[in-house]
């Protein structure tokens, strides 16, 4: 058993479910600088919910993760594909389209993939597997911890073994909604480790329930090979571990890791506090332990927004949330929450917490689910699935395009004008009296004058008839 | 886990044929404000939320413990025994408790069995109907003086207070024996398991809580957990799933971090898996948003959720403690040295036979550390409180003391210290003398404080307004108080207002 490495994810799942995936491709490059000397073992660049986040800003992906290789050109890259597209538009990635998508990360820097099929599906993995090594990509096949109707761990260590029959040399046990516990660890990790033989386990998980930390350090001790941090700044509450802790805490308690550099961290984790002060973006904290989170079961980015949305409903907001996504769940047949069906869910409970009818309006990919499309199943109740009807058909993935614009637009589902043009941008990182003088000299129009005093500090803009003095 | 804790719940259903109500003991005004706000909530700032306390649905409402007695007295100038009084008028349907601290009042040292006794009458008196007694070694008979006048007196009796430690030696059998030799002592009304350092494990909870059940028979038992490492508040969800009947919390946000876990959470989250619990949502959201609004006029931190943090299981120092530990340092300008004197304190605390981080040893055991770390000489500078322990002037510890500390402690403690305990001879008897016609309020007071700081108390400003203060409705409030004719204009971030313009 080797010492446990550690993967940052602060640039995709980190900044996503602390920061909402605000964090631009221009702010993280100070950031991936420092990381680059970090000895982590991997830095994950780009996944399909950091995709989408720089599609709505008018940020080209491709140029996100070019610049990070650009920053970090020693670091190993890592990508997350989804092998069910979350835009809905097909109901799978095809060998064509998805053997192009893993050529085109590959040529960009990505030197391994972690593979996420929300239905476990064995054909489906096993060909992304195959095509990922094609590629001169190593495959890390996701074994979604279930946080649906329970399911033994004995079904998900087949699952597992499947995996590696089908070609993984690499499992990661992923647990998007932070459930797992220490309890549920020591009977786990052992079957999987029995059941995967020399192939390695990777562990991902969330801090949903302020559980996270000790899960980690309990994996770590259960001898996982790598394990998913963020930094210090992005690290708890919906997030995941964070790395300095979890190798302080690794150290501390004796456990075999094979730790990061902490300066650089340090320096990385300062980068981005400085960008988090510079754009308001809020302090991570940890969360307290509280049972919705095993009802609303929602991945970290979603579990923060609907922790926010659901603010509005009063104190017990969220609980009543909660309640509600576990509700939809049932009624849609226990789905996997992740991709395009956890949100689904999640949209799904907020209208009903605001007062909506129950299930008035399905969602795209909930239509899908309901007609088991994607890999789904018939336990849903009656009532929704004959609202949707059957469908014969499977929507294919097209041939993909030749052109890596029009490939990021299938793969993103939308049409090729839509995909952002590449833009070099450099961010700048303003002292605080810099920022204080360009928040005045945007605003001085609107008063007559504008006078700020502090310690060693007089400011006074004014424009009375047309003039300005400073 | 859910579904897990839902089964067991409806499991216990099946076999009893009847649903469980779990009680929630309100801590608010004890632990919350000693955890969060260095025990700096004053009466006047209690008073306004006492009734709404009152109809909460708390099956108990802790008032006070000697911690308040000391912050009360040398930090807020105000008399406790009147805070306890005024809380009493105000709180009469439910039970208002108090804290006994082994048979030590202010100063940490041992007092006479009878200063003790007149405490007990005295917090009584003053409207407590039910106490806890403490002693963090386990040793009973420090504490069989005092229970004795609270069974004397009519008062429920909490006892004892079995304190958690993860340190060989405190293991099952450890706790079952000081449990029957505490109810064959004191037939308590309610026994207490608590876990001052928050470093109790959902499969601790599993063996204990079991094993304490299964010898106190119908008597209700009480957990408090606390939540400085993260698990607090599931701890405390599998105690209740394991048979504990009463839940110690507090209201947020003096709930969460270094206090106990919150009354909101666990009351959803005891209803969800399956058990009764009678609390009023609806009374506690108010009393958060006024505590929320006490909080922020006066600059007092909130309770936030803490990161699980292994250090803490090697310091097992408890949320309280550390608050004040860390203002302490703050104060004596060397805030810097905390994690040094946090390792310090792991050490200096199994080297001294790892006694329970309960009051008053983890100010002593963070004393000596300070100590270690400034001398840069281990054991080289003792405090009197160290060398007292180690001579056995507070009980004997479950684990002896590591030897050679013993001998260091004695050869550089205070050669004034004798190394055997004297005998404490009655106290009231000469105080009576010196303070004729003082009522024993402030008779006790002035021996626990001296009579300079009690002759600086200031009676509390009564005032029972119940308002939830906002920046808005305060300055809506001073604007009312202008002229009425004045012309007002004020604009900022999204706010205007316009009077008379």
């Amino acid at each position: 058993m080797s010492a446990t490495r550690f993967v940052d994810v602060s640039f995709t799942d980190g900044q996503s479910a602390a920061w909402a995936g605000a964090l631009e491709a221009p702010m993280l490059c100070a950031a991936a600088q420092s990381l680059d000397g970090a000895r982590f073992a991997a830095i994950e660049a780009i996944s399909p919910e950091v995709m989408s986040q720089c599609l709505s800003r008018g940020e080209n992906p491709l140029q996100r993760l070019e610049d990070i290789r650009r920053w970090a050109p020693t670091a190993r890259l890592r990508a997350v594909v989804d092998l069910i597209p979350r835009h809905g538009r097909f109901d799978e990635l095809g060998t064509g389209l998805l053997r192009a998508w893993l050529r085109l990360l590959a040529e960009k820097g990505v030197s391994e993939v972690v593979l996420v099929d929300p239905w476990g599906d064995l054909g489906r993995m096993t060909r992304a597997i195959r095509l990922s090594k094609e590629q001169g990509l190593e495959p890390i096949a996701a074994l979604v911890y279930p946080t649906g109707a329970s399911q033994a761990h004995d079904e998900l260590a087949q699952l597992a073994q499947a995996f590696v029959k089908g070609g993984a040399a690499r499992i990661m046990l992923r647990d998007e909604a932070g459930l797992l516990s220490t309890g549920d660890l020591g009977a786990l990790i052992p079957t999987l480790r029995a059941a995967i033989g020399p192939a390695e386990l990777d562990l991902h998980t969330h801090c949903h329930t302020g559980l996270g930390p000790q899960v980690a350090l309990e994996a770590i001790r259960l001898g996982i090979a790598r394990l998913d941090t963020v930094l210090p700044c992005v690290a708890n509450g919906p997030s995941l571990p964070s790395s300095l802790h979890m190798s302080h805490s690794a150290a501390l308690l004796g456990l075999e890791i094979q730790g990061v550099a902490t300066q650089p961290v340090e320096e990385a984790n300062a980068a981005l506090l400085r960008v988090a002060a510079q754009e308001n973006f809020p302090e991570s904290q940890p969360w307290a332990f509280d049972l919705a989170h095993f009802m609303a079961a929602l991945p970290g980015p979603l579990a923060a927004r609907a922790m926010q949305a659901a603010k509005a409903c009063g104190r017990d907001g969220f609980h009543r949330f909660a309640k509600e996504c576990e509700s939809v769940r049932r009624e849609l047949g226990q789905p996997p929450m992740l991709g395009p069906y956890a949100e689904d869910v999640m949209k799904m409970a907020l209208s009903h917490l605001a007062g909506a009818p129950r299930f008035g309006r399905i969602y795209p990919s909930m239509r899908r689910l309901l007609q088991q499309k994607g890999g789904g199943f018939s336990q849903a109740a009656l009532h929704l699935r004959q609202r949707v009807g059957r469908s014969e058909t499977t929507r294919e993935a097209p041939p993909p395009p030749n052109d890596e614009t029009g490939l990021l637009a299938m793969m993103c589902g939308i049409a090729p004008a839509g995909v952002p043009a590449r833009q070099q941008k450099h961010y700048e990182l303003m002292s605080p009296e810099e920022a204080l003088t360009q928040g005045l000299l945007a605003r001085w129009a609107t008063y007559p004058s504008l006078t700020v005093t502090g310690p060693g500090l007089h400011i006074q803009l004014s424009h009375s008839r047309g003039a300005q003095s400073c | 886990m859910l579904n897990e804790l839902r089964q067991r719940v409806s499991d216990e259903f099946q076999r009893t044929g009847k649903r469980r109500r779990v009680k929630l003991v309100d801590s608010t005004l004890r632990d919350g404000h000693q955890c969060l706000w260095a025990t700096r909530m004053r009466t006047e700032q209690m008073l306004p939320l006492a009734q709404k306390l009152d109809k909460s649905g708390f099956d108990c409402i802790e008032a006070i413990a000697l911690v308040q007695f000391d912050a009360s007295v040398r930090f807020l100038n105000q008399d406790p025994f009147e805070r306890v009084r005024l809380l009493a008028e105000r709180i009469r349907d439910t039970p208002l408790r108090g804290a006994v601290r082994s048979n030590l009042l202010g100063g940490f040292y041992p007092v006479a069995e009878d200063i003790n006794a007149l405490y007990v009458e005295r917090l009584i008196a003053n409207g407590i109907s039910e106490l806890w007694f403490l002693d963090a070694l386990h040793c009973w008979e420090n504490i069989a003086p005092s229970v004795a006048a609270g069974k004397r007196l009519g008062a429920k009796i909490t006892a004892p207070l079995l304190r958690f430690n993860s340190e060989p030696g405190y293991d099952v059998d450890f706790y079952i024996s000081k449990t029957r030799e505490a109810l064959d002592l004191f037939s308590p009304d309610i026994v207490n398991f608590g876990d001052p350092g928050g470093n109790l494990s959902v499969d601790t909870v599993r063996t204990l809580i079991p094993a304490i059940k299964g010898v106190i028979g119908d008597r209700p038992l009480e957990v408090q957990v606390h939540c400085v490492n993260a698990i607090g508040p599931l701890v405390a969800l599998e105690a209740a799933v394991c048979g504990a009947d009463r839940l110690m919390c507090s209201i947020e946000p003096l709930a969460n971090g270094n206090a106990g876990p919150s009354a909101h959470m666990l009351a959803r989250n005891l209803r969800e898996i399956g058990f009764e619990v009678d609390v009023v949502d609806e009374v506690l959201d108010e009393i958060s948003d006024y505590l929320a609004s006490v909080a922020a006029e006066n600059g007092f931190p909130v309770g936030v959720p803490a990161e699980y943090d292994p250090s803490h299981l090697l310091t097992q120092y408890a949320g309280g403690a550390m608050t004040n530990l860390q203002a302490q340092l703050q104060d004596a300008g060397i805030a810097h040295q905390l994690p040094a004197v946090l390792d310090e304190i792991a050490r200096v605390r199994v080297e001294l036979g790892s006694p329970v981080m309960s009051t008053p040893f983890p100010a002593m055991v963070a004393g000596q550390a300070v100590m270690n770390v400034l001398s840069g000489e281990r054991y080289k500078v003792v405090p009197d409180e160290i060398k007292k322990y180690v001579c056995g002037y507070f009980g004997r510890p479950p684990i002896p003391v590591n030897e050679d500390v013993k001998d260091k402690v004695i050869a550089n403690g205070s050669k004034e210290i004798a190394l055997t305990p004297p005998e404490i001879p009655p106290a009231l008897p000469a105080l009576r003398r010196r303070y004729t016609g003082l009522s024993d309020d402030q008779l006790l007071l002035r021996y626990m404080y001296g009579d300079d700081r009690v002759d600086k108390l200031v009676p509390t400003r009564v005032d029972d307004t119940f308002s939830i203060k906002n920046p808005l409705s305060v300055l809506v409030e001073g604007l009312a108080k202008l002229p009425a004719r004045r012309r007002v204009h004020i604009a900022s971030g999204g706010v205007e207002i316009l009077a008379n313009g």
